[in-house]
């Protein structure tokens, strides 16, 4: 079967990519695309970059936008190769596989016998005239109007995350673990939750390929893990020349060719790429670390993305993306945590509630974020921004003499002695101290 | 012999609960005293008001007391040998009552003996005819009347280092004794006396737990031979409840946990009391502290010496010596400051008004439902009223990111909360 991938023009923003190069598990969406589509035997495939013919053997149609699992793709294209009518549509029951990353997602959600679906931009189609100047929303249009709806049945299991409750009432979100899956990214939120429900996919993936070869897959990482580490649980996929310290907790982790592990770190449900270096004290929680990045001592990052290349260094980073070749200092903030509902993430120039109330933000390639660079959640930081502390909130100038065993207070940069403060009283009422008291 | 527990209408801010509802480790204050009053054969009868007592002889407690078994027992024991007649509790200062001495409401007193004793609002009532009134003009007849009865107790204590604060002191003598005891006796007049006497739960809790169940710690000790490690034998004084999911790499030491209990991985929990329902988040640790049921603690969240009530959610990357009420959440960046070098820490008192304590560490009390968020500093004792929710100011924080600036230009943040390009002044 033929496959004709069809560009949609979008770029993902803040990074500016084109939509085939944002990364899934490390990879680019877009070569990912080709290296299953070459596993699943496609004889040829093409981007629709002139108008093209599509004649009347049955042909597969992918927006560049649509991400699918190896599982649903190798689904879908089984029932499309026995095509009666002229196309066909993939269509996934809404459900966590659906919705985990679907909010902000441009795509169509029917109802069918009170069950509601979700269809995805992946068609097989035959006698069909593709013209690369048609506006992508038209042809889904036009192929909606007249496609079959092949409707895969997901297998999945949830894993319910916990998030802090909102005046008492409980939140949380359901995790998929499933081999399927799709989801249209548009957005660098979507980045976010589809690598989380990446890593669930390609566990399981990789748990399936091993029963397929006969091994049972924890036996296999069981016998790493007793050689690198007394604690931890399987399964733990190493890569060649990695250095792992012995005290290094591994769970559910996928570590690429020549990856340091140091002193004390923790990794689970994390896919970590070649190259990685993560110092002593890492916390490495439910996230994608792309390849050639170092954290520096103590980082914490949990349900996050990491391009490649980034240096990281923070003490708790949660629920965000990190560009390629950023580099991240200690006390970098991203208020993560929506007390008045969902956080508001920046969509084509408006601001629209992102579904999540836990959500982070974004730094763009090769941005440096200094000290007390601290962001309202939702926030995206443009390629190559680079943002330091207000001088006046860090101590610069240490003057000589001061006297011994006093209380000293930061203004404007500068050591003063406590008792010269001069500005509004900020004792509460009732307390016998002075306003001049020093925590 | 009948105990009546005598109503003082007191309220610990800032929850605005009564006295009998503040959480001693998994119960209520007056739970805890029901119990004990149990225990040696008591019948508690709660009252609002003295003319509601129709007995001559009884115990009476004010509900604001709290009473370990062991010290009621002491009392009961000494009543037995002493004369007829009204007595009071006295209790002899030791670092146990000391300790956390500072806002609670006792009389202090010089002992026939000469020792200093301190005088707790625990009575037997023997024919004294008490008057109408608020429990302040009961208990002023009754110490006058009462006769002292010294309780003995006995006690222990360990030596935890602490910072130095004192110009000119040595890191080497900064210590402080912290006492080891299950006879306790309390009034509780402030959120502060919720921490210290939850505190002083492990010693209370330890021993009594030891005493009802030594056919365990008998089997306990035996499987640590031969107790070369000190460790070893507080791993195993761990009494876990059912269906608790607890990660292989967590640590626990010392702790009793409810049911359902989650700890993750590379949690630790020392000498800890965790409720039903608890999740421990990864790489959290816990430490002599006192978490209520269905709380839930957030992944790399340090807590050392605090309580927290049920229900609450604590993110913060570091909190000691604090109190998070029902229903609270706090998240990571949300600062309480546990030390104050110069002065003394004040914090509010049932009744109105502020106490200075006489201590250099101490954090703050969230009250009920109380949402922190965002980076903030709060100075140490303060308590925070119920339902409040603090952020930053807008400006604080960034809260717009223009486009357009070009790469590698230095930004700062401004009074507006955008971003600018940073001018050096100087």
């Amino acid at each position: 079967m033929k496959v004709f991938i069809y560009p949609t023009g979008r770029l993902v923003e803040p990074f500016l990519d084109p939509v085939n190069r944002i990364s899934i598990l490390d990879e680019p969406l877009g070569r990912q695309r080709e290296r299953i589509l070459e596993e699943l035997g496609a004889d040829e495939t093409s981007t629709v970059t002139a108008p093209v013919s599509i004649g009347s053997e049955p042909a597969l149609l992918i927006f560049d936008h649509c991400h699918m699992t190896v599982r649903t793709l190798k689904d879908f294209v089984g029932h499309g190769e026995s095509l009666a009518g002229q196309s066909a549509v993939l269509a996934l029951p809404r459900g966590p596989v659906t919705d985990f990353a679907g909010p902000l997602q441009d795509r169509v959600v029917e109802e069918v016998d009170g069950h509601e679906r979700v269809l995805f931009d992946a068609f097989v189609v035959r006698d069909l005239e593709l013209d690369p100047e048609e506006e992508a929303a038209a042809l889904r249009q036009r192929l909606l109007a007249v496609a079959e709806r092949i409707t895969l049945e997901p297998k999945v299991e949830v894993r319910h995350v916990r998030w802090p409750p909102i005046r008492g009432e409980r939140q949380g979100i359901d995790l998929p673990c499933s081999l399927w899956g799709a989801a249209h990214l548009s957005h660098w939120v979507h980045l976010l939750w589809c690598n989380r429900q990446a890593i669930e996919t390609h566990l399981l993936e990789l748990a399936a390929a091993e029963a397929e070869e006969g091994r049972r897959s924890f036996l296999h990482a069981g016998r790493e893990i007793e050689r690198i580490s007394k604690r931890g649980a399987p399964p733990v996929y190493v890569g060649d020349n990695c250095r792992i310290h012995p005290t290094v907790l591994l769970e559910n982790v996928v570590l690429g060719d020549n990856v340091n592990l140091d002193l004390n770190s923790m990794v689970r449900s994390s896919v970590i790429g070649d190259k990685v270096n993560l110092g002593i004290s890492s916390t490495i929680l439910g996230c994608v670390i792309g390849a050639n990045c170092h954290s520096l001592s103590d980082f914490c990052i949990i349900d996050s993305v990491t391009l490649q290349a980034s240096t990281l260094s923070n003490v708790k980073l949660q629920n965000s993306v990190i560009g390629r070749e950023a580099f991240i200092t200690t006390a970098v903030i991203f208020h993560e945590l929506g007390m008045d509902g969902d956080i508001q993430v920046d969509v084509d120039g408006q601001w629209v509630d992102s579904g999540r109330r836990i959500l982070g933000g974004c730094v763009g390639h090769r941005c440096v974020l200094g000290v007390r660079s601290m962001f309202l959640g939702g926030r995206a930081v443009p390629n190559g921004y680079i943002v330091v502390m207000k001088p006046g909130e860090g101590l610069t100038k240490i003057p000589a003499g001061l006297p011994r065993h006093t209380s000293l207070y930061n203004e404007s940069g500068t050591l003063r002695l406590l008792s010269d403060y001069s500005g509004p009283a900020f004792a509460v009422d009732g307390d016998e101290q002075s306003s001049k008291e020093s925590p | 012999m009948k105990a009546y527990i005598l109503n003082t209408n007191t309220e610990i801010p800032p929850f605005g609960d009564p006295v009998s509802q503040i959480p001693f480790v998994h119960e209520t204050l007056a739970e805890s005293q029901d119990r004990a009053l149990r225990r040696f054969g008591c019948e508690p009868v709660r009252v609002d008001s003295a003319d509601q007592i129709n007995d001559t002889r009884y115990l009476l407690l004010f509900d604001k007391v709290y009473i370990s078994e062991r010290m009621l027992r002491s009392f009961l024991r000494e009543l037995r040998n002493a004369e007829p007649g009204t007595k009071v509790l006295a209790v002899t200062k030791s670092l146990s009552t000391e300790q956390p001495r500072a806002l609670q409401d006792i009389v202090e007193e010089i002992s026939a003996d000469g020792d200093e004793i301190l005088l707790y609002d625990v009575y037997r009532v023997d024919g004294t005819a008490l008057p109408d009134g608020p429990a302040e003009v009961v208990k002023q007849t009754l110490l006058r009347e009462a006769e002292r009865l010294v309780t003995p107790k006995r006690e222990g204590r360990i030596r935890i280092r602490r910072p130095s604060v004192e110009a000119g002191q040595s890191q080497s003598q900064a210590y402080i004794e912290f006492p080891l005891t299950s006879s306790v006796v309390m009034h509780i007049n402030s959120w502060v006396h919720i921490l210290w006497l939850n505190n002083l739960a492990l010693g209370i809790h330890w021993v009594e737990t030891i005493r009802r169940h030594s056919l365990w710690l008998f089997g306990v000790t035996m499987r640590c031979f031969p107790w070369r490690n000190r460790f070893k034998f507080l791993r195993k004084m761990v009494r876990k409840g059912k269906n608790c999911k607890i990660h292989p790499s967590a640590y626990i030491e010392g702790c009793i946990l409810g049911d359902n209990v989650e700890v993750g991985a590379r949690a630790s929990v020392r000498f800890s009391f965790i409720g039903d329902n608890v999740v421990i988040s990864d790489g959290s640790t816990i430490a002599n502290t006192v978490v209520g049921k269905d709380a839930f603690i957030r992944e790399k969240t340090l807590l050392v010496s605090c309580v927290i009530y049920p229900e609450a959610v604590v993110d913060n990357l570091r909190m000691q010596m604090s109190v998070v009420g029902r229903r609270a959440t706090i998240s990571q960046w949300f600062t309480f400051v546990d030390a104050k070098f110069e002065g003394k820490i004040m914090v509010d008192v049932a009744g109105g008004g502020r106490g200075a304590i006489d201590t250099n560490f101490l954090g703050s009390c969230a009250g009920h439902e109380v949402e922190l968020v965002g980076k903030n500093l709060m100075h140490p004792g303060r308590a925070i009223p119920n339902g409040y929710r603090i952020t930053m100011r807008p400006d604080e924080a960034i809260v717009e990111v223009p486009k357009g600036f070009p790469e590698r230009t230095p930004l700062v943040r401004d009074e507006r909360g955008s971003l600018v390009p940073f001018r050096r002044t100087d």
